[in-house]
């Protein structure tokens, strides 16, 4: 049958596509030629495609196997998230502990299969990419943590951040004949140009044996817990004394840095070096010495944000590293104040950079202005929320656990909550959960009570509970880290799962 | 174009006076007349408006002769209804800018007005729109078609619009797959 064919000017035709929602422009595109180059030449899909609203709060617990996403109410919001992460590479061990690593802009990267192997994935699409092993093991970095920029691309980055090398433990009998084996080579090494890679390979043989030593995943989630202590001079041999005496009057971050990184790109690791601008935090003893007198969990939190190229990580200590992926260099930024008990966090409040503490019911933010030459922290706001906390604590106490699958809250209506300032002190907050990307609102946990705080308004939303109904009981319980979720539909993953039957 | 010789004084006259009409004569490419509220042409066509200040109005009809007659009278009835509605604040300032302006909801008897049309009579309108730069005409109309668009099929849409399908299998399998999670059923 001929057919007149219909001629709707672009900038119409555009104009009417954009007001589909993104199904409706998906299926736009596969309608003829004409049709997908106005939707994708425009750019018509981006404002769906790209993160722009805040869906919930992936959680890594202490001593529970596995992260959940406590969030809002699934029905209510499009596109839909596989909140149990189902769609993740099965595994047949059904005891396999696994944990987010970090969030950037929709993407998560996980340590799966005991924490031995890295998964780039999305919620919101279902798709993920196993990332290539890697010769040395996880656990002797402080994070794997993700750049990725959606608005200019698909293409993502992981970057391996070592931790700070730890005092060697003194080596079981039965564990030094191994040691013996590959240490000498690796000593000549050490002596040549410094490359940190193969410190750091020597070292995380010694501390964790081998396959057999039961708590690899553990090791990853604790990597500071044994340089709590004194240094214990190593009396078996020299050669057990020597490697820690080098670390130990290192300078931390050492100059060049060497870091690896995995590029979606290439598909593939590769070594990349970092100059230090400026100072380094000190030695590694002086590293070593600052985290031990911090509060544990925030030796094992480790946060970051990534925008514009630039890296920036706290991984416990009183210091962030600035890395800028554009020249290959990076800063040693001090955190606004030494950390002790306090529980920061670093994150992003609307554009900025920004970090926060909370510490006897305090909350302090402060955000980095950067300038040509000068970066600094500026006080954003400073507030006494004990009196939230408590209430949240007694909305969490009165409230009954939530079932595993709705870790759920509602915040689309007004239950906001403002609360006069009564005197006695009792609870208080324990966590900085992260701030919303787009509002000026810090979430904060009871430990596992959340409260969304808005700072401008001085208000607070109780957004209920966030402990999963699968995590048992115990003295130890709380929250490792957590990961303001904000869903984005792009990403060059490799592996797709349509298959939505959970495990 | 006809003039009756009598009445060429009476012409005159009346180019004399039409700085002081209240209404301009357009006309169509089939040579149909019609006239429109010149503040309502004014202010919802950028053309129009262009042209009414730079003195190019032709008495006897401004030749429009991109637009048929049946899609400009059309337009000469969404000028002429829109200038006897009140006309909202928000519709006063409105402007289209393709990528960034929130939508403005039609209102009731915009919604009305294109919905009479038969689907060739409404792209001929968005045509007209378009080449007499009318957003807000554009901004009804375009919400119109969305809604032609929404929760069909391509294949739903490709009937509609009357588009030929121009992808081969394999092509067609690839963009969907670019999109896969667009396609799964909840």
């Amino acid at each position: 049958m001929e057919t007149t064919l219909v001629v709707i000017p672009d900038d119409a035709l555009a104009d009417a596509l954009r007001r589909l929602p993104a199904r409706g422009l998906a299926g736009a595109r596969c309608v003829c030629k004409a049709w997908h180059g106005i939707v994708d030449d425009r750019g018509l899909l981006l404002p769906h495609l790209l993160p722009h609203s805040v869906r919930g709060i992936f959680i890594n617990y202490i001593d529970h196997r596995r992260p959940h996403l406590f969030a809002r109410p699934s029905s209510a919001a499009s596109p839909k998230i596989d909140a149990m992460l189902s769609f993740l590479p099965k595994n047949d061990d059904r005891r396999d502990w696994w944990s987010v690593m970090d969030h950037c802009d929709g993407l998560l990267v996980f340590g799966i299969k005991w924490h031995s192997r890295l998964c780039v994935g999305n919620p919101a699409t279902r798709r993920w990419t196993l990332l290539p092993e890697r010769t040395e093991r996880l656990a002797g970095y402080a994070g794997a943590h993700l750049m990725f920029e959606p608005a200019t691309s698909p293409h993502y980055e992981v970057i391996l951040i070592p931790a700070v090398p730890k005092k060697p433990r003194r080596p079981l009998s039965w564990k030094v004949k191994k040691k013996k084996k590959c240490l000498p080579p690796r000593q000549h090494e050490i002596d040549g140009p410094f490359c940190l890679q193969l410190l750091f390979s020597s070292l995380d043989d010694t501390l964790l044996s081998d396959e057999g030593t039961q708590d690899h995943g553990e090791e990853e989630f604790q990597p500071a817990t044994e340089s709590a202590g004194p240094v214990q001079p190593c009396v078996d041999e020299d050669e057990d004394k020597e490697p820690d005496d080098l670390y130990r009057l290192m300078e931390w971050p050492p100059s060049p840095c060497q870091l690896n990184v995995f590029s979606s790109r290439t598909g593939q690791w590769e070594a990349k070096s970092f100059i230090r601008d400026g100072d380094p935090v000190g030695t590694v003893e002086d590293v070593r010495s600052d985290l031990s007198k911090q509060w544990l969990g925030t030796r094992h939190r480790s946060s970051t944000v990534y925008q514009n190229r630039t890296l920036y990580v706290h991984c416990g200590g009183s210091f962030i590293m600035r890395l800028s992926l554009s020249n290959d260099k990076y800063q040693v930024i001090n955190t606004p104040q030494k950390i002790g008990n306090e529980k920061p966090y670093l994150g992003r409040l609307e554009k900025d950079v920004c970090f926060g503490f909370f510490d006897e019911g305090q909350l302090q933010v402060w955000i980095l202005k950067e300038s040509h030459e000068k970066i600094e922290w500026v006080l954003r706001y400073q507030n006494d929320l004990s009196s939230y906390a408590r209430y949240a604590s007694s909305l969490y106490n009165n409230a009954e656990t939530p079932s595993e699958e709705s870790l759920e809250w509602n915040s689309d209506n007004d239950d906001i909550i403002s609360v006069g300032g009564e005197e006695n002190r009792g609870e208080e907050f324990c966590y900085i959960l992260g701030f919303h990307a787009y509002k000026k609102i810090v979430f904060l946990a009871d430990p596992f009570g959340v409260v969304a705080y808005h700072m401008d308004k001085s208000k607070a939303q109780y957004l209920g509970n966030s402990r999963p109904n699968c995590y048992y009981h115990n003295y130890s319980n709380g929250i490792y880290e957590s990961f303001v979720y904000t869903p984005c539909m792009i990403g060059a993953l490799q592996e797709d799962n349509t298959d939505t039957s959970t495990s | 174009m006809e003039v009756d010789k009598g009445k060429g004084e009476a012409e005159e006259t009346r180019k004399v006076a039409e700085a002081d009409r209240d209404t301009v004569t357009l006309k169509s490419s089939d040579g149909k007349l019609f006239e429109v509220s010149k503040e309502a042409a004014a202010r919802l066509s950028t053309v129009l408006a262009g042209m009414i200040a730079g003195g190019s109005i032709d008495d006897n009809g401004t030749d429009l002769k991109q637009i048929g007659s049946e899609a400009l009278e059309n337009v000469v009835d969404y000028c002429n209804k829109h200038a006897n509605s009140i006309p909202s604040a928000a519709l006063i300032s409105s402007s289209i800018s393709f990528n960034t302006a929130p939508f403005k909801e039609p209102e009731e008897w915009e919604r009305k007005f294109v919905d009479r049309l038969s689907h060739d009579a409404l792209f001929d309108l968005v045509e007209a729109a378009n080449f007499l730069g009318m957003e807000r005409l554009l901004d009804v109309t375009c919400h119109k078609i969305s809604e032609m668009m929404k929760g069909k099929s391509p294949d739903q849409i490709r009937e509609v619009f009357n588009i030929k399908n121009d992808y081969t299998k394999e092509e067609l399998e690839e963009i969907r797959q670019e999109l896969a999670w667009a396609f799964y059923d909840d």
